[in-house]
């Protein structure tokens, strides 16, 4: 179910949220791990048995962990984990790639497997790996309690499409968390304000960006070309941090904080900064989980690069089954690696945003000839070109929507007021550290809650009335 | 946090959401607002346990188009767009023009544009169909015509919003017209005077038409798609123009004869769908005439099932002198709405005439014509479902 539905905002989130607060707290658990479920099983029923056997798989698991084989069933957890993953995400990809092969050599092929993916398994399998690889090191005891790592591997609001969290700052809020006004008010500002993001910012830009990159990029013109990337990049921002603070919102509405995941990553001076900026919990998950264990950059330059490219190879992989998304992976790689060089000259916010932009159009085409296509329109290099109808497209709203985006995409406020320092947190919440928190009036705060609602009830109103509402990271 | 935000958003938000279920569950007061969907309702999903995987789709989909504050929501979406936009809510379907002209969005806008347009093998096609009908109409001893009633953005164009340009001016009905241009079927061109008239005699501002008759001159709504009763006598004289020109034996229209009535109407269709319809937006135009005609009913032809105008589906009639009703050609005309108000005027021409509203389908319907018989058959089809002479899908002939 996604969060920016009508029958999650208007019916599952006042039954959810209701139950939450007026269940016992011995109950609050059950609650959340049956309506976790419910929603789950909404995208989808049958996805529902990968999730449950992933449950009652790293259960089993984990209670080995103290044994003397450990390590033995450590290394089969993760298999079982990523053979999954492997399964539903990549066999039809893996077979695809294969028939070509054999057709070359003229052998006959295999049938394409039909597989459906079941919805948020890469996340989850990421945390359920995050639970192994802890229990494991012991930096976690093994949870006992088959509900409670229930919760943590199928907690709704951020298994569907994250922010990952790991078992160790989950299981504490698990056991003992506490529901208060503060939580709650700052869960809700931080779910609205999310809400808005994704379905007022993100979805109008969408709009326009799914009939650009319909076009024949082979007749494209240069400004068209820039112009959709440029869309794209607000669209996916504000689809996926607006989903994430949706995430966090619902999190902190039943008590707990789960990690930020983006913090201007437009803003970054270089790919290296972006990474610690965009999806944070994922670039964090490959570093101590992947990175690490590889032997980080502790054993010379030349393992530390290709550590990294491995890294990246494998964020590519992770977001999707197709070449496309390799080489989005190691163009994003290999840029981290020149910017190891002391001789790297680029570290500034146009070079690491066009770097950006060019990845993106991989990412958004999905198919590595298409890309070349619309590069080539990107550098103006189309025979002919069919000029895009924009006075039919741009209208007043998206001129609005999009001036909106670009204002709340970079801290101008730190830029402007505070130096060039761009070191501040994303949340609405106004917890940065370095700046004192000076409290508004009662009147800019009825004036806040007025906004908020406001766009709830603007993005209720999108929702009735617009049919496209799509969810760029919902298939990962 | 200050305690206005801690204490007051989480409050403020559950009490929107208790007072509006609580609205729909007991009072009403929001929920009034009747919904303006164009389709039909999803139907409520039944829940078994070999139907699990599409249960949530379904529900969803129900819940949706049971949304209880729909209506309310798309008629506050229509004026916020219109207000701060200037655009359709609804912009595959309606197009808000000037001075409150709405026009249709979608395919036929983009047949107005000449976006969609006929490719060389569907001109091939739609043309080789046409000469077909033709053919078989004249083996039965008929003359068969195809009119086209033009799409209102070809009429009054001036109203169209600055973003919607012509892509190409060759469309898709003067496509047709050059590859018929060079066969022996007969077109009656009624984009010409249409547009000839509508030039001559400009509609009025909104605010300035309150004060006298001129609507009367409009040729079609302002709110709606359709053309008036003006347009359709318009058109039925140049029809009669043409087959008088061909050598039947009719008379003339002698537009003196004919009064028309205007009253203030609510917003009509277009209006409806975007949720912009008002009081006083239009003007109803009704035709008198002393008819020469009477209704002949066929209470033998049934209406195919879920035809959603039954007693549209066949009008004929005859003149009453019946001495005229044997002398007069014979008329058998294959129509859609547009057709409506055609009828009368047309008929007060021929002996008998037969009007067959085939469900959008525009085939030639043999059975009827072999049946009721017409020295002229007469096509008329909208510009804006001119694709539906090519076996297109179902879904894509439909606005």
């Amino acid at each position: 179910m996604l969060f920016s539905s009508l029958i999650f905002l208007w019916l599952a989130l006042p039954i959810i949220w209701s139950g939450s607060l007026l269940l016992p707290k011995v109950a609050r658990n059950g609650w959340l791990l049956l309506m976790s479920l419910l929603v789950y099983a909404w995208g989808g029923v049958s996805y529902t048995g990968v999730l449950l056997f992933s449950i009652v798989m790293n259960y089993g698991v984990g209670l080995q962990l103290h044994r003397s084989t450990k390590k033995l069933w450590l290394a089969a957890g993760i298999v079982v984990n990523l053979g999954t993953l492997a399964y539903f995400k990549y066999a039809a990809f893996a077979v695809g790639e294969a028939n070509d092969l054999l057709r070359l050599l003229a052998i006959p092929t295999f049938e394409l497997p039909r597989i459906a993916l079941p919805l948020g398994i890469s996340f989850y399998t990421f945390q359920a790996i995050s639970y192994l690889v802890d229990t494991y090191r012991g930096t976690t005891e093994a949870q006992r309690n088959p509900f409670r790592l229930g919760l943590y591997i199928s907690f709704f609001p951020q298994l569907i499409a994250g922010p990952i969290v790991r078992y160790k700052d989950m299981n504490q809020q698990i056991d003992q968390r506490s529901i208060s006004w503060d939580k709650t008010a700052e869960g809700l500002q931080r779910f609205l304000y999310g809400l808005a993001k994704k379905v007022l910012i993100a979805n109008t830009l969408a709009a326009v960006v799914e009939e650009i990159f319909a076009l024949d990029f082979a007749t494209m013109d240069a400004f068209t070309a820039w112009a959709g990337v440029l869309l794209y990049a607000g669209q996916i921002y504000y689809d996926f941090s607006g989903y994430s603070d949706m995430a966090i919102g619902l999190g902190l509405l039943f008590g707990f904080r789960i990690p930020e995941n983006f913090n201007f990553p437009y803003a970054s001076k270089s790919i290296r900064e972006f990474w610690r900026r965009w999806h944070i919990t994922l670039g964090a998950w490959f570093r101590d989980y992947l990175y690490v264990p590889l032997g980080g950059s502790r054993g010379g330059e030349w393992r530390t690069m290709r550590n990294l490219l491995l890294v990246f190879l494998a964020t590519g992989i992770w977001h999707g089954a197709a070449w496309a998304f390799v080489i989005w992976g190691l163009w994003h790689g290999l840029f981290i690696v020149l910017e190891r060089q002391r001789w790297w000259p680029l570290e500034n916010v146009p070079y690491a945003f066009l770097v950006v932009l060019i990845g993106w159009v991989l990412f958004r085409t999905e198919s590595v000839a298409l890309s070349l296509d619309y590069y080539t329109a990107m550098l103006g290099l189309s025979t002919t070109t069919v000029p895009f109808d924009w006075a039919f497209y741009w209208d007043r709203e998206l001129t609005v929507v999009s001036l909106v985006a670009v204002l709340l995409g970079w801290p101008w406020g730190k830029w402007l007021f505070s130096g060039t320092s761009t070191d501040i947190p994303e949340s609405v919440s106004g917890t940065s550290t370095d700046v004192p928190e000076k409290l508004p009036g009662t009147f800019t705060q009825i004036l806040q809650i007025t906004l908020l609602l406001t766009l709830f009830l603007l993005s209720t109103n999108a929702l009735v009335n617009n049919s496209l509402n799509p969810f760029i990271y919902f298939r990962f | 946090m200050s305690n206005a935000l801690r204490y007051g958003l989480p409050i403020a938000f559950a009490t929107l959401l208790i007072v509006a279920w609580a609205d729909a569950a007991f009072f009403g007061a929001l929920t009034q607002v009747q919904s303006f969907n164009n389709k039909a309702k999803k139907p409520a999903p039944e829940l078994r346990i070999d139907y699990l995987d599409p249960f949530p789709r379904d529900a969803e989909a129900w819940f949706n188009d049971n949304f209880p504050w729909r209506g309310l929501f798309q008629r506050f979406n229509g004026q916020l767009r219109a207000f701060t936009n200037r655009r359709s809510p609804l912009p595959d379907l309606v197009v808000l023009g000037e001075d409150d002209w709405l026009y249709k969005g979608g395919l036929q806008l983009d047949i107005y544009r000449g976006k969609r347009r006929f490719s060389p093998e569907e001109l091939r096609k739609v043309t080789a169909e046409l000469l077909a009908r033709k053919d078989s109409i004249e083996a039965r001893g008929g003359q068969y015509y195809l009119a086209i009633a033009p799409l209102k953005h070809h009429v009054y164009p001036q109203y169209l919003p600055g973003h919607v340009r012509p892509l190409n001016q060759e469309y898709a009905v003067r496509q047709l017209y050059a590859a018929l241009g060079s066969t022996d079927l007969r077109y009656i061109d009624l984009h010409t005077p249409l547009r000839a008239y509508a030039a001559l005699h400009p509609p009025l501002h909104l605010r300035a038409r309150q004060k006298n008759d001129a609507e009367t001159h409009n040729l079609y709504y302002r709110t709606d798609h359709h053309w008036t009763v003006r347009a359709g006598l318009l058109a039925a004289q140049t029809i009669l123009d043409t087959l008088i020109a061909d050598g039947h034996p009719i008379l003339a229209i002698d537009t003196s004869t004919y009064a028309f009535k205007n009253r203030p109407t609510h917003g009509m269709t277009l209006a409806k769908m975007a949720g912009l319809d008002r009081e006083n937006q239009d003007h109803f135009l009704s035709l008198h005439h002393d008819w020469t005609t009477e209704s002949s009913p066929r209470p033998n032809i049934q209406s195919p099932p879920k035809f959603p105008y039954p007693n549209s589906y066949v009008k004929a009639r005859q003149q009453k002198d019946p001495i005229l009703r044997q002398s007069l050609p014979s008329l058998f005309v294959t129509r859609e709405s547009f057709g409506e108000n055609l009828l009368q005027p047309l008929s007060d021409h021929f002996g008998r005439s037969f009007f067959l509203f085939d469900e959008w389908k525009h085939k030639l319907n043999l059975d009827h014509y072999d049946r009721e018989g017409g020295d002229v058959y007469i096509q008329l089809i909208w510009e804006g479902f001119l694709f539906n002479l090519l076996e297109i899908p179902e879904e894509d002939g439909k606005w």
